[in-house]
């Protein structure tokens, strides 16, 4: 295959992929440098983090890149003063950036993943009605696995873009035979499941221009995610015991909800970083398009068909959720990284130190109806250590990063007020906080 | 043409790891810096075995339906052996305990012995917010002596006079519904001779028969709810500081307490029985009202009545709500309407219910109330977690 037929085929996946992205790195950062620098990382990144951030940043480095962490965040929110049981959102990370040329252009690929200890996808699916923390519950629970090509274009011009990876199920279950009136263990039903994981691929790009070896730009965009689970149930058989002629022949129910368990808005990033002799400074801009957020609830549609006796039965549709009303969202983040050290000890050491802070306002609207969608603002502080070790000998030829990070995100307490005095879950506050930890190594060869 | 150099990343790898020797095996790990990194990928591997915790819902409610008993085998929280109890009122300490464990109240109602029921005593007993199906056994505190009072008294409310209970004000009723009221305090209870309001007063001018009556004290006002005549939802309000001085003037006090007494709040046909089922029909009979005063996570006050409401042969405890928003000097009672729930506060074919009473105690949200089967004692139930 040649070169040109290579990028129309990463053209047509950009453009071909289905709509996605929500995952925990949106919500906590991905790797300890980044996370450390308040995520303002979009005209910084040259790692394998840039799958994520700007993969147009892959493109940076001329070295392959082995980057491997672990990080934790933990909520610890209350809902009106009570303390609310939420999962940790933490994992694996691990990536590989790979260098080359392509007609002369340098390129990098690159693939980055964020494998959760506890569940590659959360799927949890409420009635629409039943309070819950909206961000905190499945968004922060599932995997995160991309894999990204960028070029060099031309002169500190980069261009990157990518598809990250996530499934859905589609499943039915299947029952066939007679189901017996007078004695219904007297059935005879024959059972068969078909179950789908289905896969998703949604895209990013993102575009890097060096305009001076000191002063560097960003702009990225990341599609929406949206995963529906469509699960139901078919039984189609006779009606009647067995020896007698069926009371109704060919009977039909048939069952199918369809969910929509996560949701990420699409989002555009504008970002900066410029270096002032031993101190980077990167700013990002985000801007979310949260107001496409769809009821996160089940949809149910049903059928029978059990002839002659189908006036006997009716079925109440599924009724119609109202748009939750999120607001898109712009958020800023800023990060600072101070050279401490360099050439300390015969040049063998270098120490990096990192603070950033990031606002992210809540798209969740007042909730003074049915709905009780539980939400704040986040002030996101975060402080990091980067240490660089060089001349580690045969093994290491090139410095080897070893980076760790602590965040706090701090939710003011948010009061929510209901209209109507009768709501069973009546007015509610939220507020609190999210720790996080983490550290990464990052090997360049 | 693409040129991926993976020679590059071989040779990486090797260098890390070690190269792999003619015989197919690898050489020892070069160097502490792979056995880091192999620790580092074991640890978080070994942190990928998953934790299959199921997560409950602790989201507070309003704890305006859906109670379901506390331990279905043992409902009842209150019962005494040849006497039937009613009428619960629960009173929940000033200062309350900081958890469940520690959590103590006092439940107050009436009884009266199983072959005389018009000889209603009020009785009190104490119990234990964490375990309240104690099934305890309460005492008899006050019985009727005065005139006006007739054979029995009943609808106890219990007004905090001091902060850590050692003073309260007694509201209750007299047999035909006049309001009497007494102060308890440790060394006994000090009843007042004449009626505080009568049932001439509650009554607006109407000739209905005056239900059970809940008093809240919001302030510097105490509202008395009632129902009127079975049919409508009022109030009837006063000044603390007056109800106060009148308890306190002792027995021979004999001047009827001034109060206004609100329009209708709520309608016995706005009730449905039962309440948000398609085969609900309009309430014919309202009562055994039980109010409470609670302020919200967001710090504006809501009002509950918790009733009873029948049609027919069904008998349901249903409640009702309001913000006390938009009052003005003019208006009397602390809501211009209540609207009915459209969700019962308990179903349960145990019995037949009888007069509610909700409590929050420590977090937990309480629903004590009459039951009726062979004979009546106090049930409990709470909120689901």
């Amino acid at each position: 295959m040649s070169a040109w037929a290579w990028l129309l085929t990463l053209c047509g996946a950009l453009l071909g992929a289905t709509s996605a992205r929500a995952n925990p790195v949106d919500a906590f950062g991905l790797g300890a440098r980044a996370t450390a620098l308040g995520s303002a990382y979009s005209a910084v990144a040259d790692d394998t983090a840039a799958a994520y951030y700007n993969p147009a940043g892959l493109a940076r480095s001329t070295d392959l890149r082995v980057d491997l962490g672990y990080q934790l965040a933990r909520p610890v929110l209350n809902v009106s003063g009570q303390p609310q049981d939420l999962m940790d959102s933490r994992g694996l990370i691990f990536g590989v950036l790979l260098p080359g040329r392509l007609l002369g252009l340098r390129f990098a690929f690159g693939v980055t993943l964020f494998l959760p200890d506890q569940q590659a996808t959360r799927i949890r699916v409420l009635s629409f009605d039943r309070p819950r923390l909206q961000l905190f519950e499945n968004r922060p629970q599932r995997m995160f696995f991309a894999a990204n090509l960028a070029i060099h274009i031309y002169r500190g011009l980069y261009l990157g873009g990518g598809l990250t990876f996530m499934s859905r199920s589609k499943g039915v279950v299947y029952l066939r035979g007679r189901v017996a009136l007078s004695d219904p263990e007297q059935s005879a039903l024959e059972s068969s499941v078909d179950v789908n994981l289905l896969a998703i691929r949604y895209p990013q790009v993102g575009l890097l221009f060096e305009a001076t070896k000191d002063l560097s730009f960003s702009l990225v965009y990341r599609h929406k995610f949206l995963l529906e689970l469509e699960q139901g149930f078919n039984i189609r058989g006779d009606i009647g015991d067995e020896g007698q002629e069926p009371l109704v022949k060919g009977a039909r129910f048939e069952q199918v909800a369809y969910s929509v368990d996560l949701f990420q808005p699409w989002q555009i990033v504008a970002g900066a970083a410029a270096r002032f002799s031993s101190v980077l400074v990167s700013f990002d801009l985000t801007y979310s398009r949260w107001s496409e957020q769809p009821p996160p609830a089940a949809r149910i549609t049903l059928n029978v068909d059990i002839g002659r006796f189908n006036d006997l039965v009716k079925l109440v549709p599924s009724r119609p959720y109202p748009d939750p009303g999120f607001f898109d969202t712009l958020m800023p983040a800023v990060g600072v990284e101070w050279r401490a050290l360099s050439n300390a000890l015969s040049g063998r050491l270098a120490l990096d130190l990192r603070g950033g802070y990031r606002f992210e306002p809540s798209p969740v609207p007042e909730q003074d109806g049915e709905s009780s969608f539980g939400d704040s603002d986040r002030h996101i502080v975060s402080l990091g250590l980067g240490v660089e070790l060089s001349r580690l000998g045969q093994v290491l030829k090139k410095p080897l990063a070893i980076d760790v990070f602590g965040a706090f995100t701090h939710l003011p307490l948010r009061r929510f007020k209901k209209l109507d005095p009768r709501s069973l879950v009546g007015d509610f506050t939220v507020g609190g906080q999210v720790w996080q930890v983490g550290g990464q190594m990052r090997w360049r060869f | 043409m693409a040129v991926l150099n993976m020679r590059r990343f071989s040779t990486a790898f090797q260098r890390v790891f070690g190269k792999p020797t003619h015989h197919g095996k690898p050489q020892p790990l070069a160097g502490p810096l792979a056995w880091g990194a192999l620790l580092v990928a074991g640890l978080a591997a070994c942190g990928t075995q998953g934790d299959a915790t199921v997560l409950p819902d602790r989201w507070p409610r309003s704890g305006l339906s859906g109670y379901r008993f506390v331990d279905a085998d043992v409902p009842y929280a209150l019962g005494r052996f040849g006497w039937d109890l009613d009428e619960p009122t629960v009173v929940v300490p000033v200062m309350p305990s900081a958890t469940l464990a520690d959590a103590r109240m006092q439940v107050w109602g009436q009884m009266s012995p199983r072959l005389s029921p018009e000889k209603t005593v009020l009785f009190r007993a104490g119990l234990s917010a964490q375990k309240p199906n104690a099934e305890a056994e309460p005492d008899e505190v006050l019985t009727p002596t005065q005139p006006w009072e007739g054979a029995g008294l009943h609808s106890p409310s219990v007004l905090a006079l001091r902060d850590d209970g050692s003073r309260q004000l007694l509201v209750y009723q007299g047999q035909q519904g006049d309001v009497g009221a007494a102060v308890v305090t440790a060394d006994g209870i000090d009843k007042r001779d004449a009626p505080l309001i009568s049932a001439t007063t509650l009554r607006a001018g109407t000739a209905g028969n005056i239900g059970r009556v809940s008093a809240v004290r919001d302030e510097d006002r105490v509202y008395l709810f009632y129902t009127l005549g079975e049919r409508e939802l009022r109030v009837a309000e006063t000044e603390y500081a007056t109800l106060v001085r009148a308890a306190d003037l002792g027995r021979k006090e004999t001047g009827e307490l001034d109060v206004r007494i609100s329009p209708p709040l709520l309608y016995v046909s706005a009730v449905g029985v039962p309440p948000g089922e398609s085969k609900a029909v309009p309430a014919e009979r309202i009562g055994h009202v039980a109010a409470r005063r609670l302020l919200t996570p967001v710090g504006r006050v809501r009002w509950d009545v918790a009733l009873r409401a029948q049609a027919g042969r069904d008998t349901v405890l249903v409640a009702a709500s309001a913000y006390a928003e938009g009052r003005t000097k003019a208006s009397i009672g602390p809501a211009s309407a209540f609207l009915p729930v459209e969700a019962a506060l308990i179903k349960t074919s145990e019995g037949t219910v009888g007069a509610p009473s909700l409590a929050t105690v420590a977090g937990r949200s309480l629903l004590f109330f009459g039951l009726r089967s062979v004979g009546s004692q106090v049930a409990v139930a709470t909120l689901p977690q």
